[in-house]
């Protein structure tokens, strides 16, 4: 057994130092070069493609050629849509009433595979694996909807045609959200940003609370959390998650 | 003869007040600002901003981008995110989106999609606009209800709207 595993791992290794030395000049280097966006955002960049939302579409642009980035096709989605997330071939959309999942195997022409519904509010939304986690607001949404309570929503999506809430936290006023490895930040308004440990992806646990901070949204980058508030934007090292320490802030205006 | 005149003018203000009143329907809204269509691809590097109304966050290299909703973009060098510090403003009129690829830009204005050479931060370069490519016009007042002046996109795209006293205004948002 031990042997079997060893050949596995050994034939795993071997694999992936293939593809990462022969995809070195191409994608990977692209990949590099790719940022990163916080998850409030309407523009969301796949490989030599641009997805962009535009009022009730996705419209999608081929940017092989820097200079001269072409339009290539539309699709029509709905007039709520809010936000995009990719995520290993597929876009997840944020809107005022659900998310939508997109499936971008043919990435010229995007496909809407899904569409999972909840209570209104605004919602962006991450994946990790098979798992979606979305915030909704209550109070007056995205298209002066009325949401009851504001909610982090845990979504499964591995069965892309038919996605399903399987948890959920009450929260205060939650807007952007993101991960690294299995932390997950959820910027909760006035409240803070909340940190969760996912390693059980479904039963997300809370491990922290920055505090004193109204928290926007939230870029995260190998240690270094990047936060957005509504009157600053404020830099923390949480390299360890038990201690996470502010670097500096520049504040508006 | 000029005392005349004075008289004609106070009655035809006094008609003209008097009409204002019943047939006017005056009401407090929202009415679009406008940026005339010819300085909407004046696209160049100026002097650090402050950061007043902000949207999207984004991180590429060791620089923060952070959206200036309807103006442009603030780049913040975090490359000691201890001394986190705003090195240039990206002034693109009529921004809210934008990401990132193999040093280009990728940034819309309300309608059109525009690629931009950020190898040097401080002379970016634009590459390419793209017109009419995307529809983000904001043809409704955001997070608001009640009357607005309609929206005429002939006059330019619409960077922000302000609150105002509106006469017989014909657009309404429930």
């Amino acid at each position: 057994m031990i042997n079997f595993n060893l050949k596995i791992s050994s034939v795993f290794l071997i694999v992936v130092l293939f593809f990462t030395s022969c995809s070195k000049d191409s994608n990977a280097r692209l990949a590099n070069e790719q940022g990163k966006s916080g998850s409030i955002t309407r523009f969301a960049i796949v490989d030599h493609y641009l997805y962009s939302l535009s009022n009730n579409e996705i419209v999608v642009f081929d940017i092989t050629k820097k200079d001269d980035p072409t339009k290539i096709n539309s699709i029509k989605v709905a007039y709520n849509i809010e936000t995009i997330f990719s995520y290993i071939g597929k876009l997840y959309i944020g809107a005022s009433d659900g998310i939508y999942i997109i499936d971008i195997t043919n990435p010229r022409s995007p496909l809407v595979q899904a569409k999972e519904s909840h209570q209104v509010g605004c919602d962006p939304v991450v994946v990790k694996n098979n798992i979606a986690y979305s915030t909704v607001k209550q109070g007056v949404g995205c298209n002066n909807s009325f949401v009851s309570q504001s909610q982090l929503l845990v979504i499964n999506v591995s069965n892309p045609n038919n996605p399903f809430t399987v948890n959920s936290f009450p929260m205060n006023a939650p807007q952007g959200l993101g991960y690294d490895g299995n932390i997950l930040f959820v910027c909760d308004g006035a409240s803070g940003i909340v940190v969760f440990d996912i390693t059980n992806p479904t039963n997300p646990s809370q491990i922290q609370n920055i505090v004193g901070v109204n928290a926007v949204d939230v870029i995260t980058d190998n240690g270094l959390l990047i936060v957005s508030t509504t009157n600053s934007y404020n830099f923390y090292d949480y390299s360890d998650v038990n201690n996470i320490i502010k670097l500096s802030q520049i504040d508006k205006n | 003869m000029h005392s005349n005149f004075i008289l004609l003018l106070t009655i035809f203000s006094m008609i003209f007040i008097s009409c204002k009143k019943e047939d006017d329907f005056i009401v407090t809204g929202m009415k679009p600002i406008y940026l005339p269509n010819d300085s909407l691809y004046d696209i160049r590097n100026i002097d650090i901003q402050p950061i007043v109304n902000s949207g999207t966050i984004y991180l590429w290299q060791n620089y923060l981008f952070v959206n200036e909703v309807g103006k442009g973009i603030h780049v913040i060098d975090k490359s000691n995110p201890s001394l986190s510090t705003k090195i240039t403003f990206i002034k693109i009129y009529g921004n809210k989106n934008f990401s990132i690829s193999d040093s280009t830009l990728f940034a819309d204005n309300g309608k059109d999609l525009i690629s931009i050479d950020i190898r040097d931060m401080l002379h970016i370069r634009v590459l390419k606009i793209v017109k009419d490519a995307i529809k983000n016009d904001n043809v409704f007042p955001p997070n608001f209800s009640g009357w607005f002046e309609c929206a005429d996109l002939s006059k330019g795209i619409i960077i922000s709207w302000e609150n105002t006293s509106l006469t017989n205004p014909k657009c309404n948002k429930q």
